[in-house]
């Protein structure tokens, strides 16, 4: 609650608080009596008080806009909260997701602040010290999938088609992570590809690839240096969505996007079979 | 011009806001912070869209602030709103993290009331009305607006609300009463007698 002033004549603040019921019985009382007994104060009241809309009715419709089933699939994917002995003293197991989700959070927020526009920017590194662990290729796979499973189609069909552009943002790809990449080399069947950047994970560069299918709207290639020894593809599923990964002269590749695996599964053998050679 | 039933309308509206209408869960924070984010999705959502005006982008800020608040739960008051500090934290993200990175790129910031009135009201039936609230509200900085959406669409008490945007409860007065002055004369303007229905508050 809200004191008005006992002595000086209500302000606009205190009238709109009086209308808004946002005063303790005194103030209100007195702002009754000031108001009743002077023809500006009753002026004033009236016009503020015409300052009301039905701002609750009007905005109410964009409620039933919310996506709300894809947000409820979205947290459910997340793990539960961390609790105060988790705060405390961080284990070694939720130390472990809280990076790999801080990583995706903070790749999102590389990619909202850069635009859709298909810049290439190598991010600043990930605040959280790098602690090597079996687990840390894990890792990066789940911050591209957290970071993937925000596209939308709309996110990548407003991108516009300039075969010069992604030329250039492959180049620099191809610089960053030593791969010889090109659009021939990356043009796969079905899909459009729709833009290559340098993000950056763990202080490594990584390259992804985003393309758009018609039937199950954005994949993405991923790239990172360092990946270990080489290893057959495999798949697995990370927050809905299907992902294809493998390992090969250094470098961890993966095809991650909504598409039934076996579609994704012939992209990666092909897309691999051409890096490769 | 003062006449009688001109003053009935102008009695002060009786309301409750104290939140105990709201079921709270007591427990510990991070069980009730898990458990209640399923209910608050699509407010944070439209707050989202109000801040940014682009959906996506509502959609990424409603994602960023549920694992915020998660890995964060620990530091949750049980028994207080948990939609108010959902609130607090979705629009730090966007003002700290998401927005200034995209003042310095250059790519600037959609008018979320352009963007609403020409992209989202007229999408659905009942968007007249948000169409033409809206229409007005583009009088008004960007302030005003936000302080008019979070007290007047979502019913926070001024203290909650200057809580959420982190300014004294004294700002948030004079940002409504200035608000408030502007659509008054519009009203004036436009017709001598309201014909704006009187607002229900929560």
């Amino acid at each position: 609650m809200t004191d008005a002033p006992h002595h000086d004549r209500p302000s606009d603040e205190d009238l709109v608080a009086y209308l808004d019921g946002e005063l303790s019985s005194d103030a209100r009382f007195r702002i009754a009596r000031a108001v009743a007994e002077d023809h500006e104060l009753q002026r004033r009241l009236i016009l503020l008080s015409g300052g009301q809309r039905p701002f609750r009715d009007a905005f109410a419709p964009l409620l039933a806009q919310a996506p709300e089933d894809k947000l409820k699939a979205m947290l459910d994917g997340l793990p539960g909260p961390v609790t105060p002995e988790e705060a405390a003293q961080p284990t070694r197991h939720s130390s472990n997701r809280w990076k790999a989700l801080a990583a995706g959070l903070a790749l999102f927020l590389a990619g909202a602040g850069a635009g859709w526009m298909g810049s290439s920017i190598v991010r600043p590194a990930l605040e959280q010290p790098k602690v090597a662990t079996e687990s840390d290729d894990d890792d990066w796979r789940q911050s591209v999938a957290a970071y993937i499973s925000l596209y939308t189609s709309e996110t990548l069909a407003s991108i516009p088609d300039d075969a010069r552009a992604q030329e250039l943002e492959i180049a620099s790809v191809r610089a960053k992570t030593g791969l010889a990449l090109s659009p021939q080399k990356l043009a796969l069947p079905d899909l459009t590809l729709k833009r290559a950047q340098v993000l950056e994970y763990d202080q490594k560069p990584l390259g992804q690839i985003a393309y758009l299918d018609p039937e199950s709207g954005p994949l993405a290639l991923c790239i990172i240096t360092g990946g270990g020894p080489d290893a057959d593809k495999s798949t697995e599923q990370r927050l809905g969505l299907n992902v294809v990964y493998w390992t090969k002269a250094g470098r961890s590749f993966m095809l991650i996007g909504r598409a039934a695996m076996p579609r994704l599964q012939n992209w990666a053998d092909e897309v691999s079979g051409r890096l490769s050679g | 011009m003062f006449n009688c039933s001109t003053r009935l309308s102008l009695l002060p509206r009786e309301k409750s806001r104290d939140g105990m209408s709201e079921p709270r869960m007591i427990g510990n924070g991070p069980e009730e912070v898990k458990a209640g984010l399923a209910g608050h999705l699509s407010r944070l959502w439209r707050y989202g869209l109000v801040l940014t005006g682009r959906r996506d982008t509502a959609e990424d800020l409603v994602q960023a602030t549920c694992v915020r608040a998660l890995e964060r739960a620990h530091q949750f008051e049980p028994g207080t709103r948990l939609d108010r500090w959902l609130f607090t934290i979705l629009r730090s993200i966007w003002l700290n993290e998401v927005r200034s990175r995209r003042i310095r790129t250059g790519e600037g910031i959609v008018d979320a009331e352009t963007f609403l009135t020409f992209n989202g009201a007229e999408q659905i039936e009942e968007g007249v009305l948000l169409q033409q609230v809206l229409r007005e509200m583009q009088s008004l900085p960007e302030t005003q607006r936000e302080a008019i959406f979070l007290v007047y669409v979502e019913g926070l008490a001024y203290r909650e609300a200057a809580a959420v945007l982190d300014i004294p409860i004294g700002t948030i007065m004079s940002r409504l009463a200035a608000a408030r002055t502007t659509l008054g004369r519009l009203n004036a303007d436009a017709a001598p007698l309201s014909h704006w229905p009187e607002a229900k508050h929560p």
